[in-house]
């Protein structure tokens, strides 16, 4: 007979009333679904560790909430980090973080799956963890838990919530999620029936799991750390030595249900997929890896898509999202077609790169409710070679020209400062564009023309060639912000936070170790790590010392080549000596062409992951003999 | 071109949703119905939609009022066959007519409310403090928002005051007025009769309308 505990759905009336935006907690949105609880085999709860204004755009758990749930033994529902009202209501009345759909205690869900958006909110997941009632170390938890797993861009270096999570999912999760399912319905083990003084079911678990292509375990790894870095080991003779993430080779299924929210989300608009993969090779960028190869979704099937999206959501505005929407091969035809189709349908294009923005593409973009972004990232051709951000001055200017002259009033422009080999001039250079096109707006628009600048401070990221990089300290970026405060007078000029952007650094680059750092900062208040006004740098410290760790070392400190690295067992398909040569060009300001565009393959290693990178590498060989 | 007039079911799901919000999900559920909306002219269209008042945040209505125009002229059948098909939980069309003449909102006159209670207060008592507030000349009431805290006259407000129910049940209903000379809040009423905390629900029950103009 199966007993199942507390899973009676969380009374919320006393305390919706009393939290700014109860819509964030009370559910029901249109196309939000729910299942029946009791027949539902597997119940899986999708946690976005961030407010539900930002998680609810999230297209990763868009994608995942309609493919769990689309299947008959499946179960899926949603939850968001509480904002610090409601957790203070839960805590203040002992009730359990519940789902949206049933309300009923994410304890009492199978799976708790996170998305791993980015670094500062690994403080929520432990929040979160604590207010569903869970112990908040892996090494804790009964077989009556839930299997916690995440995956997402973060996860592609677990080792800093290598403590608190059972199993990652490293890549495309579409088909790896699957069988992950399928293992957990065919072992037998559901929290709801587990043992709570037992680990026995869910260790076997994760064993069978540590050989499904894709996903990580890190209880199955020992790391030791010592003069050659942090080196991880597989323990045993099940476990894979490195794990290769998954790759979908054809873009799937573009989710046609999204929930549409009451409250209004940071992209308050339909989301389709167009293309998931950039292969330009900036080499900041850890997305072009994680992400990597390019994927185009073709026009009928986008059109197929945007179709059935707008049916059933009644969005007035559709976002064709990917890495760099201007590069798919038909961007063009598919917005003049969108257009035609919907002329009521505002068109959006989130980040475009200059060198890829016609006319042609601003005319066919025929609504004008936000602005063009933009993002050249350095002011200098210099810094640009260097970061192998192939586009120049003049592409800037063309696009300028081309979004100016087309009746649009705003640009939105992201740079990037504190890039390795930096000088003050590169960063002048910023200040240099920004007003040449700036005086183009003028020329069409007067006074109406407006530019709006972000400039971010540099994290160098597992898997890019500058992975092995010191950050740059905080006396210089300051004085660099400030010469663009100067320059940029009348703009509007955001920049972000040197201290939280240290932070972030540490946790994109952390090992093991900072899993106590973590916890520490946890305890002394840390969640809303993003947020400047929740952000206290002072806790942090305080963290990282009551560890005996310090953050500079993770942060400011240059890597050998030679040092182990916490990720180095998490395989992304491309190589370490990739990325490694890719460094070394840098360095010099070669340029590695794209080869997804210029079918030069450039011998990253991808052809473990990507078929077709086989062929490329083959062909680039019997050209090498000729 | 065809100007309607919906009449539409706030239920207790949606209490928590926003004025705001409201109309960008009805917008929504329209869009999804197939129903081409009018837009207004100029740099930034909007579709010409117009609730006759803002439902407050936590109160139920089951007789709110929406003015739509339609692209398209459909008939009434059509339309509300369709619209019902896209609304969400906690949202219901009750009523749907062709609709005439100025803006709802300059319209609106009344607006009427029950309120649930739960309270020891016995039937006399409430008799009496119903009585009472219908008899004062004044009813002076600080209300803060944000920051300001404004000093009025709730009495004119008030136009009635009544027992609904007393047995079992604990409800009282009130009519209030809800034009440009201001509109009164059930919520400050009920404090006003010291029954802040035994408020267990509030609903909008009725709008009304000038059908003069």
């Amino acid at each position: 007979m199966t007993i199942e505990r507390h899973a009676e759905p969380v009374r919320l009336d006393a305390i919706l009333p009393k939290v700014a935006k109860p819509a964030r907690y009370s559910g029901g949105e249109w196309n939000s679904v729910r299942k029946d609880w009791a027949s539902s085999d597997v119940r899986v709860a999708l946690a976005y560790p961030d407010i539900y204004e930002i998680g609810a755009s999230h297209l990763g758990l868009q994608i995942l909430y309609e493919l769990l749930n689309a299947r008959d033994d499946v179960l899926a529902e949603r939850v968001y980090a509480p904002w610090v009202d409601m957790e203070g209501l839960l805590r203040g009345t002992g009730l359990p973080l519940f789902a949206l759909e049933s309300r009923r205690p994410i304890a009492a869900f199978d799976i708790l799956g996170f998305t791993l958006p980015y670094e500062l909110t690994f403080s929520n997941i432990l929040n979160m963890l604590a207010l569903a009632g869970l112990p908040i170390e892996a090494a804790e938890r009964s077989d009556a838990q839930p299997l916690v797993i995440a995956g997402g861009s973060c996860a592609c270096n677990p080792e800093p919530l290598a403590d608190f999570i059972d199993l990652f999912l490293i890549g495309d999760a579409e088909e790896a999620i699957h069988e992950l399912l399928d293992a957990l319905r065919d072992s037998g083990w559901r929290a709801r029936s587990g043992s709570s003084t037992s680990r026995r079911q869910r260790e076997d678990f994760l064993r069978h799991a540590a050989n499904i292509p894709g996903l990580y375990v890190p209880s199955l790894y020992g790391v030791s750390y010592g003069a050659s870095g942090a080196v991880a080991q597989a323990l045993g003779s099940g476990v894979p030595r490195r794990v290769l993430k998954r790759f979908v080779s054809a873009l799937p299924f573009a989710p046609v249900r999204p929930v549409v929210p009451y409250l209004e989300a940071v992209h308050d608009r339909a989301s389709l997929e167009i293309m998931r993969g950039c292969a330009r090779g900036c080499r900041f960028c850890q997305a072009g890896v994680i992400y990597r190869s390019v994927r185009e979704r073709p026009v009928a099937e986008a059109l197929a898509a945007a179709e059935q999206l707008l049916e059933n959501t009644g969005y007035e505005e559709l976002g064709l999202v990917s890495l760099s929407s201007a590069d798919h091969s038909q961007i063009g035809e598919l917005v003049h077609e969108l257009g035609r189709r919907y002329p009521q349908v505002n068109i959006s294009l989130p980040s475009l790169r200059v060198d890829a923005f016609s006319v042609d593409l601003a005319k066919a973009i025929h609504r004008r409710k936000t602005g063009f972004t933009f993002a050249p990232e350095a002011g200098s051709q210099r810094m640009r070679d260097i970061i192998n951000k192939h586009v120049s001055e003049d592409d800037a200017i063309g696009a300028a020209e081309a979004a100016f002259s087309q009746g649009w009033t705003l640009i939105k422009l992201y740079f990037m400062i504190g890039l390795p080999g930096e000088t003050i001039e590169d960063v002048a250079g910023i200040g240099g564009l920004v007003r040449q096109m700036l005086a183009i707006g003028r020329r069409y628009h007067g006074h109406r023309a407006q530019i709006n600048v972000s400039v971010n401070t540099f994290n160098p990221k597992p898997h890019t060639p500058f992975q092995w990089v010191a950050q740059e300290g905080e006396a210089s970026l300051r004085e660099k912000q400030e010469l663009l405060r100067r320059q940029l007078r009348g703009t509007k000029l955001r920049w972000s936070d040197n201290r939280a952007s240290f932070m972030e650094s540490a946790l994109a680059r952390g090992d093991r170790r900072l899993g106590r750092v973590i916890e520490n900062a946890w305890r002394l208040g840390a969640r809303f790590d993003a947020w400047s006004e929740h952000f206290q740098y002072d806790r942090w410290q305080q963290a990282f010392a009551a560890a005996d760790s310090d953050p500079s070392y993770y942060t400011h400190r240059t890597r050998s080549a030679e040092e182990g690295l916490p990720w180095d067992h998490i395989d992304l398909g491309v190589s370490k000596a990739y990325l490694k040569s890719e460094f070394a060009r840098s360095a010099l300001g070669q340029f590695t062409p794209d080869c997804h565009v210029h079918d030069q393959c450039s011998a990253c290693g991808y052809f473990k992951v990507d078929p077709k990178c086989r062929e490329a590498v083959q062909r680039a060989k019997v050209a090498a003999h000729i | 071109m065809q100007r309607w007039q919906l009449t539409f079911r706030r239920g207790k799901e949606l209490q928590f949703v926003g004025h705001l919000d409201l109309s960008r999900a009805w917008e929504r559920a329209l869009h999804r119905a197939g129903i081409r909306l009018a837009y207004t002219q100029g740099f930034t269209p909007h579709p010409k939609m117009c609730f006759a008042a803002a439902l407050p945040v936590g109160v139920t209505g089951t007789a709110e009022v929406l003015d739509v125009t339609f692209e398209e002229d459909l008939t009434a059948e059509t339309l509300a066959s369709r619209i019902a098909a896209q609304l969400p939980d906690g949202l219901a069309l009750v009523g749907m007519a062709a609709l005439f003449g100025p803006a709802l909102p300059a319209r609106l006159r009344f607006a009427e409310y029950r309120a649930g209670l739960e309270t020891g207060v016995g039937r006399d008592e409430i008799l009496a403090r119903l009585a009472a507030l219908l008899s004062a000349s004044e009813l002076p009431r600080a209300r803060q928002r944000d920051k300001v805290v404004r000093q009025y006259n709730l009495r004119p407000l008030i136009a009635d005051l009544w027992l609904e129910r007393w047995d079992g049940e604990q409800v009282i209903g009130m009519r209030l007025r809800a034009d440009n000379s201001g509109a009164g809040r059930p919520d400050e009423v009920l404090a006003a009769l010291d029954l802040a905390d035994a408020t267990v629900w509030i609903e909008r029950t009725r709008l009304i309308l000038d059908e003069m103009c």
